[in-house]
C-alpha cells in the first residue's frame, strides 16, 4: 500500500511548483533547448539548475513527485479528534526553565529546521505527537535530564 | 585565469575560518569551514553508499554548501550575541543551554544568514565564467532551500561529532544543545539508526538497532572518529620550502581545483573528487615529501621505481590501517578508487594526477608571491 502523505496547503503548492518546473526543464531538455539562468531572484528553482545536466536524477525526482502528489492529503481543516494534540501541522511552543522555544511538526518532505519546522520522524516530532497541552517531554542521556513543557498547540492551515 | 585565481584566492580563506560554534565554547585551534566541508564530503559518500542512494550530486552539494561563508562568516544560532564568553559565568550558561526561539525569530534569522550567505557567494563566483558560477551557485541554493535533505542531515550529524571530539558529551562542558539541535534535525531512518549508534557509543545511552547494522554503521563512526583525530596531520606541498597545509585543507582545495577544471571536459567531476578524498586518505597516517628529497618529481612523475614502490607499500599500509573498521563493501571501493589513481588506470585518474601536480604548483605560485620575490624577479 502506498504512503499517505500530510501536507500543509503551502507544502503542497510548493512541491507542485517544483513538479511543473521540473518538468518544463525534461521537455526543454528533450528538445535540446537552453535551460534560461536565473541569479538574482530568491524564487529560482534550484533543483532546475542543479539537476540540469543529470537527466536519469531529474527523472526520478520527478516520478518521486509525481507518487507524493498522486498521495497527498491536503490538510485544509483539522479533524476533531486533533484539536488538543500535536499532529501534523502543529505550531507547539515549549517550555523549559522560563525559555520558550517553538516548532512546527510537518512531513518529512516539508522539513526546513532553519525555520523551526522539524519532521514528524525525528525524535523530537515523534515525542510530540499525540502529545497535549500541559504534558512533559523529557530529553534525557544518562548524564543529563531536560523537561519541556507543552505550553501552546496551534494549527494555521494557510 | 586570473579571475579563477581571484576566485580561489577567496576560497582559500575557509581553510584558515574556524567553526564559530567551537571558538565560541572556547575550543583551542578548532576545525575550520574547510575542514568541516572534508568531513561533510567523507560523511556523505560513507553513509549514501551504505545506504545505496550515492549519487555525485550529493558530493558536489557537500563541496559548496558553505561557500557562502567565504566572505558572510559561520552564523552559530547565537547570532546576533557574537560578543559572548564561555568564561564568563552569565555567557557560560546561554552557551551550554542553547538558544530557544520562536518561529517568527527563527524565519528572520533564516532570511538574514540567507541573505548575507547569498550576497557573500554572488560575490565570491562573480569571478568565474558563466556556466561555472550557475553550476556552484545552483548546486548552494539547492541546499540552502533544503533540496538535499540528506546532505543536511549529514552536515549536522558532523557538527555534533565535531562537538563529541573537542567537548566530549558532559552537559557541563558541552552543553546540551548540539545534541538537542541534531534530535530536531535527523528525520531519515538509516540516518536516525547512525545517530542512535552515536549516542550509544559517546552518550551511553540504550538504543534499539540490528547488532549487524550497528556493527556496520560502528564502522563507520569508528573510521570518521579516526581521521578527526588525524586531521591537523600536515601535508608537505614542497619540503624544500616548507610550503604545507593540513591533508583536510589540501583536499578540500583539490576538490575545487578538480571541480574547475574538468568543467570544459567530458569527465566526471564527481569521479575526481572521489579520487581526491581517497587518494589522499594515506596521508592522514604519514607525512610524505619528509626523508626523500627530490620525492614530489618523482611521484608526480613516476621518474623511480624504487621511490614509487616504497610509496605504493606506505600509502597502502596506511590506507588498511585507516579503514579497517569500515565495512568491506565500502573499504573495497576506497581500495579501488585508491589504485585507480595510483597506477593511473583510467583517462580520469590521469587527469586528476595532472590537476593535483597543477595544484602544487599554484600553491608554490602563492608562496612565491607571499615571499615577494616571485613576480618581483619573475622567476620559474
Amino acid at each position: 500500500m502506498v504512503k499517505k502523505f500530510i501536507l500543509t496547503k503551502k507544502g503542497y503548492e510548493k512541491l507542485k511548483k517544483e513538479y511543473e518546473t521540473l518538468k518544463k526543464l525534461l521537455r526543454a531538455k528533450i528538445k535540446g533547448e537552453e535551460v534560461p539562468l536565473v541569479f538574482e531572484s530568491d524564487d529560482v528553482n534550484a533543483e532546475f539548475l542543479a539537476f540540469k545536466d543529470d537527466v536519469e536524477f531529474l527523472e526520478t525526482r520527478i516520478a518521486e513527485l509525481e507518487t507524493i502528489l498522486n498521495n497527498a492529503k491536503v490538510l485544509d481543516s483539522i479533524p476533531p479528534a486533533w484539536k488538543n494534540t500535536v499532529q501534523i501541522g502543529a505550531l507547539v511552543t515549549l517550555e523549559e526553565g522560563g525559555r520558550e522555544n517553538e516548532f512546527m511538526v510537518v512531513e518529512s518532505l516539508e522539513v526546513d529546521p532553519d525555520e523551526g519546522k522539524i519532521s514528524v520522524d525525528s525524535p523530537l516530532g515523534r515525542n510530540l505527537i499525540g502529545k497535549k497541552v500541559g504534558d512533559i517531554i523529557e530529553i534525557s542521556t544518562p548524564s543529563f535530564k531536560i523537561f519541556y513543557k507543552i505550553k501552546k498547540i496551534r494549527y494555521h492551515l494557510s | 585565469m586570473e579571475k579563477i585565481f581571484s576566485f580561489l584566492k577567496g576560497v582559500e580563506r575557509l581553510k584558515e575560518m574556524p567553526k564559530r560554534g567551537l571558538v565560541l565554547m572556547g575550543v583551542e585551534n578548532p576545525e575550520t569551514i574547510a575542514d568541516h566541508i572534508f568531513f561533510t564530503m567523507l560523511s556523505s559518500w560513507l553513509l549514501a553508499k551504505e545506504k545505496n542512494i550515492f549519487s555525485g550530486n550529493l558530493l558536489k552539494a557537500s563541496l559548496f554548501h558553505d561557500l557562502g561563508e567565504v566572505y558572510a562568516g559561520d552564523h552559530t544560532p547565537f547570532f546576533y550575541w557574537d560578543g559572548l564568553d564561555i568564561k564568563k559565568k552569565g555567557d557560560r550558561e546561554v552557551l551550554l543551554k542553547g538558544v530557544c526561539l520562536s518561529l517568527k525569530e527563527r524565519k528572520k534569522r533564516a532570511f538574514l544568514k540567507f541573505k548575507k550567505e547569498k550576497e557573500s557567494l554572488l560575490k565570491l563566483i562573480s569571478f568565474l565564467p558563466p556556466s561555472l558560477k550557475t553550476e556552484v551557485f545552483s548546486f548552494w541554493l539547492a541546499f540552502a532551500k533544503g533540496k538535499f535533505p540528506f546532505v543536511k542531515q549529514v552536515d549536522r550529524l558532523e557538527t555534533l561529532l565535531q562537538s563529541i571530539f573537542h567537548l566530549g558529551t558532559s552537559p557541563q562542558k558541552a552543553g546540551t544543545s548540539w545534541l538537542e539541535g541534531t534530535k530536531e534535525i535527523v528525520h531519515d531512518p538509516f540516518l536516525l539508526d547512525f545517530l542512535a549508534v552515536i549516542k550509544k557509543n559517546f552518550y551511553k545511552t540504550k538504543e534499539k538497532i540490528s547488532p549487524q547494522k550497528e556493527k556496520r554503521l560502528k564502522g563507520i563512526l569508528d573510521f570518521l572518529m579516526r581521521i578527526k583525530k588525524e586531521r591537523k596531520k600536515q601535508y608537505y606541498v614542497f619540503k624544500r620550502e616548507k610550503i604545507r597545509e593540513t591533508t583536510s585543507g589540501h583536499i578540500f582545495m583539490v576538490s575545487i581545483f578538480c571541480f574547475l577544471f574538468s568543467h570544459f571536459k567530458d569527465i566526471k567531476k564527481e569521479r575526481l573528487i572521489e579520487m581526491t578524498l581517497f587518494s589522499h586518505l594515506p596521508y592522514f597516517l604519514f607525512t610524505p615529501f619528509l626523508e626523500e628529497k627530490n620525492y614530489f618529481s618523482k611521484k608526480f612523475f613516476l621518474l623511480d621505481k624504487k621511490v614509487f614502490l616504497e610509496n605504493f607499500k606506505r600509502e597502502k599500509r596506511a590506507l588498511e590501517i585507516l579503514t579497517r573498521s569500515l565495512p568491506f563493501s565500502l573499504r573495497k571501493e576506497i581500495f579501488e578508487i585508491w589504485e585507480e589513481v595510483i597506477f593511473q588506470k583510467t583517462k580520469e585518474a590521469l587527469f586528476f594526477n595532472q590537476i593535483h601536480l597543477l595544484y602544487h604548483f599554484y600553491r608554490f605560485l602563492i608562496f612565491k608571491n607571499e615571499k615577494k620575490y616571485f613576480f618581483k624577479n619573475k622567476r620559474v
